[in-house]
Parts: C-alpha cells; sequence; structure tokens
C-alpha cells in the first residue's frame, strides 16, 4: 500500500523531481483549488485564472528545485507564484482592458464590500480578524495592491495619496498583519 | 540599493506591489542578503494567508495541465518571461521527446515513470483514446482515490493502480514482464476470502481501467494465466497488494 495522501508536501515535491506524475496529482489536489482561487481572485477571469494555474503548476514540474521547504511551506510557495503571475498578466495589455471596465464600476460604486462579502465566505476566521483588525486606511492600500494587482504608485494615484503615504501604510499594516497572524496562531498559509 | 532601503520596500515587493527597476533593486539585494531574504519570506507567508481561499478549480483543468507535462519547454504556454534559473535537473533528452510525441499521449504521461519508454509494444498496447485518458488521469485528482503499488516477489514493485470509492480502477503504470502472446495478465480481487476475476489485461499490460463492484476486496492480485483468462487464479501470484 502507497497512500500519497500521507506523503508530506516537501515529500512529494521531490518525488515530483524524479518526474512522479501521481505526486503531482496529488500536489494539485491538496493546493489546486488554492493556486487557481487566489487567481480567479486577482484576475476575476475564469479562462485567465486557469492559464495561470497551469502556468504554476507546469513551472513546479519543470523546476522542482525552487521550491525550498526550509523558506515556508508549499502552499504559500504556489500562491505567491500565482499571485505574480496573476499580476503580471494583469498589467499587461490584454488583461488590463478587461479590468479597467470594472475598475470603473468599482470606482463607481465607491466602495469595496463587494470582495468583503465574498472573503467571509472563504478566508479563515483569524485572517478576516487579522485584516479587519488594521487601521482602514492601511487595508484598503493592502487590499487594493494584492487583491487588485496594482503597483502602490497605482494605489496612489487612485485614492489620491502620495507614494510615500501609501509605501508607508503598505509596510506597517503588512506588518501589523504579521504580528495579527501570529497572534492567533497563523503564521503563513500551510 | 543598500539594506535600509530594501528594508522599506520588502513588504511591498512582497504584495507584487513594485515595478521595474524597484522591483529588480531589490531582488539585486536579496541575493546577497540573508535577513531580507528572510524577511520577505516571513511576509510572503502573510500575504499567502490572505490569498489562501480554496475555490474549486473547473474539471477539465488538471487534465489539460498533465497534457503539458511532456512538452519541450518552447512549447509550454508562457504568459510572462520565465525567469533565469539553471535547472538542476537533466533535462529529457530532445530525442526521446520526439519519440514520446509519437506514442500514445496516454502512455506518454503516465508509464514514463515506470521506465517504459523504450518498450513499443507496451506503448501500442496501451493506446487508449483520448477521453479514456482523461478519465484515468480525472481518477488521480477524484476525492477518495487511493493509489496502490502491486509488487512481487522481493517486494518489487510491478504496477501501480488508482481505485475510486465507486469500484472503478485503473492500472495506470506497470513493469510487468513481458508474456507470450499466448498468455495474459488477470487481475483479481479477493473478497470474503474469494478471488474474483477483476479483468484481463493482456500480456504486457501498460493501461486498463476495470470494475470492482460488489463486496470490498481485501487484496488486489495479478496472475499469469493462458491468453482467454481463468476462471480460477493459477499460482504464483505475480504482483499483489493488500488494500
Ligand atoms: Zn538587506
Amino acid at each position: 500500500m502507497d497512500d500519497l495522501s500521507e506523503a508530506s508536501d516537501p515529500r512529494l515535491v521531490t518525488m515530483v523531481a524524479r518526474y512522479s506524475e501521481v505526486a503531482l496529482a496529488e500536489i494539485y489536489r491538496r493546493h489546486g483549488g488554492a493556486v487557481f482561487g487566489l487567481a480567479r481572485r486577482v484576475l476575476n477571469d475564469t479562462t485567465d485564472a486557469e492559464d495561470v494555474t497551469q502556468e504554476v503548476f507546469l513551472r513546479l514540474w519543470n523546476e522542482p528545485d525552487r521550491f525550498d521547504p526550509s523558506r515556508g511551506a508549499l502552499r504559500s510557495f504556489l500562491l505567491t507564484q500565482s499571485h505574480a503571475r496573476a499580476v503580471d498578466l494583469i498589467r499587461s495589455q490584454g488583461a488590463r482592458r478587461r479590468r479597467e471596465a470594472r475598475e470603473a464600476a468599482i470606482t463607481a460604486a465607491a466602495t469595496y464590500d463587494v470582495r468583503h462579502e465574498a472573503w467571509d465566505l472563504v478566508l479563515a476566521d483569524e485572517v478576516v480578524r487579522a485584516l479587519a483588525s488594521l487601521p482602514p486606511e492601511e487595508r484598503q492600500v493592502i487590499e487594493l495592491a494584492y487583491f487588485e494587482g496594482h503597483s502602490y504608485v497605482k494605489v496612489a494615484e487612485l485614492l489620491n495619496q502620495p507614494e510615500g503615504t501609501v509605501k508607508t501604510r503598505i509596510r506597517n499594516g503588512m506588518r501589523r498583519m504579521r504580528g495579527a497572524l501570529v497572534d492567533a496562531g497563523i503564521e503563513g498559509a500551510t | 540599493m543598500n539594506h535600509d532601503d530594501a528594508t522599506e520596500l520588502l513588504a511591498l515587493y512582497a504584495l507584487d506591489a513594485l515595478e521595474g527597476d524597484e522591483a529588480a533593486e531589490v531582488e539585486a539585494h536579496l541575493v546577497d542578503c540573508p535577513r531580507c531574504a528572510s524577511e520577505l519570506d516571513s511576509l510572503r507567508g502573510v500575504a499567502a494567508a490572505m490569498g489562501n481561499a480554496t475555490e474549486a478549480p473547473p474539471a477539465h483543468l488538471w487534465a489539460k495541465i498533465a497534457g503539458h507535462l511532456y512538452d519541450a519547454p518552447s512549447e509550454a504556454p508562457a504568459l510572462v518571461k520565465p525567469a533565469s534559473v539553471t535547472p538542476v535537473r537533466p533535462r529529457r533528452s530532445r530525442a526521446l521527446i520526439i519519440s514520446w510525441a509519437a506514442a500514445a499521449a496516454l502512455v506518454a504521461v503516465l508509464a514514463l515513470a515506470l521506465g517504459h519508454a523504450n518498450d513499443r509494444a507496451a506503448r501500442l498496447q496501451g493506446a487508449l483514446t483520448a477521453s479514456a485518458k482523461n478519465e484515468v488521469l480525472a481518477a488521480l485528482v477524484a476525492p477518495g482515490h487511493h493509489l496502490v503499488t502491486l509488487t512481487g516477489s522481493h517486494h518489487r514493485e510491478l504496477a501501480q493502480m488508482v481505485t475510486l470509492p465507486d469500484g472503478r480502477a485503473y492500472l495506470v503504470s506497470s513493469r510487468l514482464p513481458a508474456l507470450a502472446p499466448t498468455r495474459t495478465y488477470q487481475l483479481w480481487a479477493i473478497v470474503a476470502g474469494r478471488p474474483i476475476s477483476v479483468g484481463l489485461l493482456g500480456p504486457r499490460p501498460s493501461l486498463a481501467a476495470v470494475t470492482m463492484s460488489g463486496a470490498r476486496a481485501s487484496v488486489l492480485a495479478i496472475t499469469d494465466e493462458p491468453s482467454g483468462g481463468s476462471v480460477t487464479p493459477t499460482m504464483p501470484i505475480v504482483a499483489s497488494t493488500t488494500l
């Protein structure tokens, strides 16, 4: 009996390095939904999110050595890649057009609550609480950067705030988030 | 960029909120500064926790990904430029990729792990249709699936099967030695101590789909039988696993 569902994530990556398709399938079963979910949230487009997910998993298959278990959990690693690719895509020309249509709608409504409702359904309580505990001006800039895929320069432009202010708020907000997550016993995605 | 400047920008970098030159400067600093690298790992963990919300991907996505595993790197879909990372692992030789592209896609995807790359007969034997291929690939990520390894004498791993809760089972890879054309491998499920024939796998098995309906099997076993199959297994058992 060889049950991969018992194998640790780093062990599965080691198997992937030896071209084990079943190990990659098990990693996908565990983390595919998270990789896809984050990409879809940033891109707001299922097809683009599929492309990002595919690229993240093919990259793990082709370059498994890029994952270093001493530097964090496999899911964090995969989510980092998913986010980076989604952001690259959204900043490229094609995706930008779709995005701008949505941006206009959001700006017109002058609220980000739609997004918050979705979070409540899917995020762990502690993460929601940690975000909610941030000063609103810090939470807003982090959300615009992370979930909307904006650079801090763009965030400053959207909010009509000085770039230096946005930088500082993101930095302080992220440190505060970390403190809250550590207090809640969460050190990162697992 | 010096350490203090980099420290100021790490949180933004972790959110992918830097662009162009600033991102490149932070990256350059990270190479030489373990403190910043470690701080970045931590901040990325925070970002990942925020973005950690599982959403069921479309059902076809895994099969699509699996279908690209043996693409040559240039054929792989790339949304963004690949980072300049030196592969530590040796690349598959171009010749192997070409020969696999010509072979049945199912075998290309699944059988390589057990080293059947040069067994042309096994490839032809296993040439299933594209829909059967997708079924096997889907089984590898289906809820409740089990991957089992059938071993022979001296604990040699001879075959791998995926079983699903609904009784479907798939032979996904095989190292069973080829038999004479007048022989066949036969798969048995031992249910309540009695062997029940599950299906014939042929003299050179590579992939197969079978159904084990009814009572729960305690053991899966493979025997060597005459080409028409047998009613009761002929000893000795070639490979088996306890479920
Ligand atoms: Zn530094």
